[in-house]
């Protein structure tokens, strides 16, 4: 009984100290563990965006490394070897212009264009289109007729000689070809700035070099004469 | 020898020491926790303090190189024409038949006195040319020409067959054959 009474008299000795270890444990566990938590994620965080600013800086570097003028050459040409747009008089006349190099005539044409050239502004064709041309041409010997077909694959835009069926016997019937000649529209949207720098791989030189020596042909386009008639302005004949 | 411990202080007096001693006890845990506790809460706050600073000096910095990058956008956009383009030029190059290449290497490795005379090529690059020779010699020449290896490795198959012979006295013969794979 006296014990208790000596340990009630000196309570504020007792008390005090263990509201302050509590209160301090408190603290830990609510602001400061919390807190330490905040730098680890502030760390990871830090060296994520470091990671960023390298390939940033690297991507710029890239970019400003490009020689404006070749890469405008190169990229013109490929889209001369592979236009975005189908053309059908262009390669008409493509294949006039290849018939008289080689002094060969065109004696029948057939085509399919489809549907006429469309873009769509957003839309990324990766996949080739094509259109097939059907020619049946002649020629005075073999040798020039061999030289018609070279030239086709030889010149731009690209053009693949599916099937040919050349003749130069005595029967004086024609030969015959399948050209497919090919279009795609091209990539219209960027990636975002963040994404990586899409650069020209040592294939894609490859690729580009061993059909640096193709020709483009200067096409003049066919004349369609004009028609005959007593005036060149057509009447309504159910005008009154 | 055995030790013995012997208390000569009174029960009571025992007693209080004890109390005193926990009360030192306690009261040293409280200001060493509450020291512990004021730095550790200083040296947390000053650390995001500064690992804060550290992050959005370097989110500034990529914000002004993706301002350079912006200016270089065209330049990107000829980058991916180029790398679209390439790729699928690659993809028309290999789906040649190579008919034309097999043709002027049979007509390189031909004698003088071959002729073809229709000649028709398939879309798996296979060749069907039907051909004259003037005489036997120079078809005789021709097949041997196509047996040596270094030339018949760049054919999968070669055939002659349908030999015949005119009236001019002239060799007629079917000649068949088919590349070694798409060029």
């Amino acid at each position: 009984m006296e014990r208790v009474e000596f340990i009630c008299k000196r309570w504020r000795l007792f008390v005090l100290p263990l509201v302050v270890i509590i209160f301090c444990l408190l603290a830990l566990a609510m602001v400061v563990l919390p807190q330490f938590k905040k730098v680890t994620d502030l760390n990871q965080q830090l060296k994520i965006e470091r990671e960023k600013l390298v390939a940033l800086g690297a991507k710029l570097a890239d970019l400003e490394g490009i020689d404006e003028m070749v890469l405008g050459e190169r990229v013109s040409f490929s889209l001369s070897a592979l236009p975005k747009n189908k053309d059908v008089m262009k390669t008409i006349s493509l294949f006039n212009g290849l018939a008289q190099l080689t002094q060969t005539q065109i004696d029948s044409l057939e085509v399919s264009p489809g549907e006429i050239a469309t873009e769509s502004p957003t839309m990324v064709d990766p996949d080739l289109e094509n259109l097939t041309f059907r020619l049946k041409f002649s020629g005075e010997n073999s040798q020039q007729l061999v030289d018609f077909l070279n030239q086709i694959e030889q010149s731009l835009p690209l053009m693949n000689i599916t099937t040919f069926r050349l003749n130069t016997a005595g029967d004086f019937s024609p030969s015959q070809l399948t050209v497919v000649s090919y279009f795609s529209s091209i990539p219209s949207s960027l990636d975002t700035i963040d994404a990586p720098l899409k650069k020209v791989a040592k294939e894609d030189e490859l690729i580009l070099d061993s059909i640096k020596d193709y020709k483009k042909y200067q096409i003049v386009l066919m004349e369609v004469p004009e028609a005959t008639g007593t005036s060149s302005v057509r009447t309504d004949p159910f005008a009154n | 020898m055995l030790k013995t411990e012997v208390n000569l202080i009174p029960g009571e007096e025992r007693f209080t020491q004890d109390i005193v001693s926990i009360q030192k006890r306690l009261r040293f845990l409280a200001i060493f926790g509450t020291i512990f506790l004021i730095g550790t809460v200083l040296f947390s706050f000053s650390l995001t303090f500064i690992l804060n600073f550290q992050v959005q000096d370097v989110s500034r910095q990529i914000l002004l190189v993706k301002k350079k990058i912006d200016e270089y956008r065209q330049r990107e956009g000829e980058l991916l024409i180029l790398k679209n383009r390439s790729g699928l030029i690659g993809k028309i190059l290999k789906d040649r038949t190579g008919s034309l290449m097999i043709l002027s290497e049979l007509k390189n490795e031909s004698p003088e006195g071959i002729t073809f005379e229709v000649v028709e090529a398939g879309m798996k690059g296979e060749l069907k040319i039907l051909a004259r020779s003037a005489d036997l010699f120079s078809l005789n020449e021709l097949m041997n020409r196509l047996s040596d290896p270094e030339v018949s490795k760049n054919f999968k198959a070669i055939e002659v067959s349908s030999i015949n012979r005119s009236s001019e006295g002239t060799y007629g013969f079917l000649l068949e054959v088919v590349g070694n794979g798409k060029s």
